[in-house]
């Protein structure tokens, strides 16, 4: 059977991670926030055309690199032995998106463009013609929406039929005429139409990031957020603890019955069990309301709004808002 | 000498046509790999509310640059 390598690159935040796991079936952390992967992550999968290993590297706008996860990114795709890189691109914002796809083409062969985010694009009134496409760029070009599969097939297809017949190098000149030559492509393969949801989420961003909405819905929702992780976590608790403290005294009355030494049940039960039961009990709850909730808030994409809204106090300190968000973590 | 028309100019709700990113600026490249090229069309959206920070569509994103920053992005009239 043919086993094959391939690199999967991409900007931030157009779901690299979600293409990798529904291909290896792994579950690497994804998010709706820009740099969520920060280094590479390796996995298997095996379709009728044969084996792959494929390498998840993190997000990057540019082979010109300025932070170390686009190092790991550039490396990997520079100096790496992969049969076939995969460029995943977002199909809201192909003008942006095709520069790193043109750049990745004139420094490896075997490229493939995945147009993703199709349907989320759709629902906003853009369509690209990923056949026009890849006439243009003169690589396969396959349509998916990853988080439900959709083109997944034809993406294996077209990985190994890249790194069989692999796509020349193409120059793609400096920097500005790299960036022109994109705009001039996504132009041409994009139609726009009006969409009522792209004017929803204007005017949502509007109230969310707004001088003083902005900063009311985030304490709210810091709010209810803590609130229903204590109170949530109230009942839970009392429950998880009181069967952990069940469990202590039958451990001890067990132990006291074959005649342990009390410095040991002492030192089993009452030190070392007693006080993990303690922590558990009343850590476990409200972490596993807690996380959730931020997950969920994160896959909304709030948290950018977050950093947005808080940018000029972190400002202060020199630094920038993102930096509101690890804090969180 | 004239003073340049400058991203942080441009009106919330308008759009206009991008020349160049200032060799002056910090980010240059990030904002080049945003998408912030000779010709590109930017929009500008809505600010934090205390004008240090302004939301800009471009290339069907949206994306956030200080004030300082939008100061060296070059726009044509």
């Amino acid at each position: 059977m043919k086993a094959i390598k391939v690199t999967l690159a991409g900007n931030p935040n157009v779901g690299k991670s979600t293409v990798f796991n529904y291909l290896t079936k792994m579950n690497q952390h994804t998010g709706n926030w820009a740099g969520k992967t920060v280094g590479c992550a390796r996995g298997f999968f095996e379709c009728e055309m044969g084996k792959a290993e494929i390498t998840d590297i993190p997000g990057t706008y540019s082979l010109y690199s300025i932070s170390y996860d686009e190092d790991v990114a550039r490396d990997a795709i520079e100096k790496g032995d992969a049969d076939c890189t995969v460029v995943v691109c977002d199909a809201s914002g192909l003008e942006r998106n095709l520069i790193l796809a043109l750049q990745i083409m004139s420094v490896t062969r075997g490229v493939v463009v995945c147009c993703n985010l199709m349907d989320e694009a759709k629902s906003r009134g853009i369509t690209v013609d990923t056949e026009l496409l890849s006439e243009k760029l003169g690589v396969p070009v396959v349509g998916a929406s990853a988080i439900s599969g959709e083109g997944m097939d034809k993406l294996c297809e077209a990985m190994f039929y890249a790194a069989d017949n692999p796509s020349d190098i193409r120059e793609c000149g400096d920097k500005e005429k790299t960036a022109l030559d994109a705009r001039t492509i996504a132009r041409s393969v994009t139609t726009f139409a009006d969409s009522k949801k792209r004017e929803r989420e204007r005017k949502l961003d509007a109230f969310l990031t707004g001088k003083y909405t902005g900063m009311l819905g985030m304490l709210l929702l810091l709010f209810l957020v803590l609130w229903i992780t204590v109170f949530g976590a109230n009942k839970p608790s009392e429950l998880l603890t009181g069967f952990l403290f069940w469990v202590g005294s039958h451990l001890r009355s067990a132990l006291v019955s074959v005649g342990a030494p009390e410095f040991v049940v002492g030192s089993l039960v009452d030190g070392a069990y007693m006080t993990t039961a303690w922590v558990v009990g009343v850590m476990l709850p409200p972490m596993a309301i807690f996380f959730p909730l931020f997950t969920l808030l994160e896959d909304l994409g709030y948290l950018p709004r977050v950093a947005f809204n808080l940018d000029y106090i972190f400002k202060r300190c020199g630094s920038c808002g993102k930096q509101a968000l690890t804090m969180c973590y | 000498m004239t003073e340049l028309y400058t991203l942080d100019r441009l009106e919330s709700g308008n759009e206009a046509k991008i020349i160049t990113v200032l060799d002056t600026c910090s980010i240059k490249n990030r904002l080049f790999d945003l998408g912030f090229t000779n010709g590109a069309a930017v929009r500008a959206l809505q600010s934090d509310g205390h004008g240090s920070l302004r939301a800009y569509e471009i290339c069907g994103t949206v994306v956030a640059v200080r004030k300082e920053d939008a100061q060296k992005v070059a726009l044509s009239i």
